[in-house]
């Protein structure tokens, strides 16, 4: 079983995804690109469970991609 | 002093004249006179056998090599019984601190030896040439070791049972048969090449000027890495204290430079007078360097065996080069003991080389992530690693992502086919596959206790040993290490790595972890 959530989980998105756009006002891309990875961090953390990390590392991996990109990835990850 | 290689000299021996006649047998050639081949050597000869060493150069050569001796090292130089002139000369230090920019308090702070109460520190600096030199004098003292300097192999052909090497020396060239052949010719390896063999991996785009100087400093005995210093912007630095008031600075540079340009004096002197300010210093040597990550697809050809430089090579961040190499050789020098004196089966090299490739594998693993934490390969990767160091400073949580190098500790080998896996609960000690952790044992300690042959690590068990096992009886802190209640046991390698354990054994309980700790299956007995 996944152990990562997929389901609806919040409350409030409008409002969390104001703070996400405002997170970045006024930022260069690399300097946004700073804070993302930041915010990624402070969650990371607060997860506190390392598979629940790697699983929406794989989701977003996974999310970004057509089928057949998706199957050649896991494929390549299971031979490794 | 250099000779006419422009390799410099740290000490002169002198070619060995060619053997009479042209062709020569041994059971056993080393190639290579670098720390592998001569910690190799001085094993196997301490264990019996007669081990021919054939060296291309004639000298112990004085350069930028390995300077960064893992406690698992000086544990094995202890085995070799020349780990006490290392440990006197040596830099002792466990600490690494990691600074960035102009900040003088680390973002974070290691220490390299977290157990404390064991014989030898987490780290000793000391250049590669003094290892060479202690480990040499210990062969010396051994008939059995034929060290040949000035002795190039040109060719390398696996026949029925063992190897051919074609010798050139000064003055002439023979053959040389041996039952088995260790290459531990380094990264460049003429074994690996004349047999036509892969060497797969990655290669790095950055450049490292390394700048050994010596200098009166005062510092503590401390690694310390730096990330965009004021003395380096945009790039890291590195500082190590060696013995002789010889210091180690390792300069990040980037990809696009010149590299013959980077090491002449007038270019190294801005960095170190960036650094250190208006000090007095002497070249000790200067050098410009790029690395690889890369590994042989196996490491024991039929009778040609692999170790260290030749079979894998990392980047120098985390000291896994050398104290690599070394633990090749730990893994090795039992396991063709046994096999020489036949008293295993030949497959046991077999598991040389899952083992050594898992360690090899770790290496890589690890010297890849500080690598690509060291040179962000592309501006998200480059955000994420700045995001971390800016969080480090504040926030406790995000230091264990700063990563400087993870420095090199013993590899387990928690799947090895030689290890019994666990029949008991064990909530504390060292499972099978890992190195016993070292403490306190009577006047002494556990490690020099344990030595180089298998033994039964005890607490309070009364019973029949099969041969070929020492009794080791442990109490008190020694044995809570272990985890062993009254009754319990561990049966540990020559190499002092766990094999199998239990809260009660039974003789022939430890007679069949013993045969499948040599290779043998335990369901045949």
């Amino acid at each position: 079983m996944s152990a990562l959530k997929t389901a609806t989980n919040l409350t409030g998105h409008d409002d969390i995804y104001e703070g996400l756009v405002r997170l970045h006002e006024g930022l260069s891309v690399e300097q946004s690109l700073r804070r993302w990875a930041k915010l990624v961090l402070i969650l990371a953390n607060h997860i506190g469970d390392r598979t629940v990390v790697e699983e929406a590392i794989d989701m977003a991996l996974l999310s970004a991609m057509l089928p057949d990109e998706c199957r050649t990835i896991l494929d390549w990850q299971q031979t490794d | 002093m250099a000779n006419v290689q422009g390799i410099p000299v740290y000490k002169e021996v002198g070619a060995t004249p060619a053997p009479t006649g042209n062709t020569d047998s041994a059971r056993v050639v080393i190639v290579g006179a670098g720390p592998v081949g001569l910690a190799m050597a001085l094993d196997l000869g301490r264990r019996g056998h007669a081990v021919t060493v054939l060296n291309r150069l004639d000298f112990v050569a004085h350069a930028s090599k390995a300077i960064c001796f893992s406690k698992r090292s000086l544990d094995i130089l202890d085995r070799l019984g020349v780990g006490d002139p290392a440990v006197e000369k040596g830099v002792t230090w466990n600490v690494g601190k990691v600074f960035w920019g102009n900040d003088d308090d680390p973002v974070y702070q290691f220490d390299a030896l977290p157990v404390k109460g064991q014989k030898r520190p987490g780290f000793i600096n000391i250049q590669q040439y003094y290892i060479e030199e202690y480990l040499l004098e210990g062969c010396q003292r051994l008939a059995n070791i034929d060290i040949r300097w000035g002795h190039r192999v040109d060719a390398v052909n696996p026949v029925d049972d063992g190897v051919e090497l074609s010798v050139s020396t000064l003055d002439g060239d023979y053959t040389l048969r041996s039952e088995w052949l260790i290459a531990c010719d380094g990264a460049r390896s003429t074994v690996r090449e004349k047999l036509g063999l892969d060497f797969e991996g990655r290669v790095f785009e950055d450049n490292f000027l390394i700048a050994d100087v010596r200098m009166k400093h005062e510092m503590p005995s401390e690694r310390w890495f730096w990330f965009d210093p004021p003395f380096n912007p945009g790039r890291s630095a590195l500082m190590h204290k060696q013995p002789d008031d010889v210091w180690r600075l390792d300069f990040q540079l980037g990809w696009n430079v010149d590299r013959e340009a980077a090491i002449r004096p007038e270019n190294v002197k801005p960095f170190i007078r960036a650094m250190l300010g208006d000090v007095e210093f002497e070249q000790e040597w200067y050098s410009v360097y790029t690395f690889q990550c890369r590994r042989m697809g196996r490491f024991a050809h039929g009778r040609t065996i692999f170790a260290g430089d030749s079979a894998h090579l990392v980047s120098p961040f985390g000291a896994r080069g050398c104290n690599g190499g070394l633990a090749d050789i730990d893994n090795l020098g039992w396991k063709l003991d046994l096999v020489l004196r036949g008293a295993a089966d030949e497959t046991l090299i077999e598991t040389y080389n899952d083992e050594a490739i898992a360690t090899a594998d770790e290496n890589i693993l690890n010297s890849t992530r500080s690598t690509d934490f060291l040179t962000p390969k592309s501006a998200a990767s480059q955000a994420l690693r700045d995001a971390v160091l800016e969080l480090a400073r504040d926030h406790a949580f995000a230091r264990p992502f700063v990563n400087s190098g993870r420095l090199s500790t013993p590899v387990s080998y928690p799947a090895s086919a030689l290890s019994t896996p666990d029949s008991d609960e064990w909530q504390a000690g060292i499972g099978p596959g890992s190195p016993v952790l070292d403490a306190p044992h009577h006047d002494g300690w556990l490690l020099d206790a344990i030595g180089d042959e298998f033994v039964l690590l005890a607490r309070g068990w009364k019973g029949e040993l099969p041969a070929g096992v020492r009794l080791v009886e442990v109490q008190e802190i020694a044995a809570d290490r272990l985890g062993l209640t009254e009754g319990g046991a561990y049966l540990v390698r020559p190499d002092q790595y766990v094999a199998a354990r239990w809260k009660s054994p039974t003789a022939t309980g430890i007679e069949a972890a013993l045969i499948r700790a040599k290779g043998g299956s335990p369901c045949l007995h």
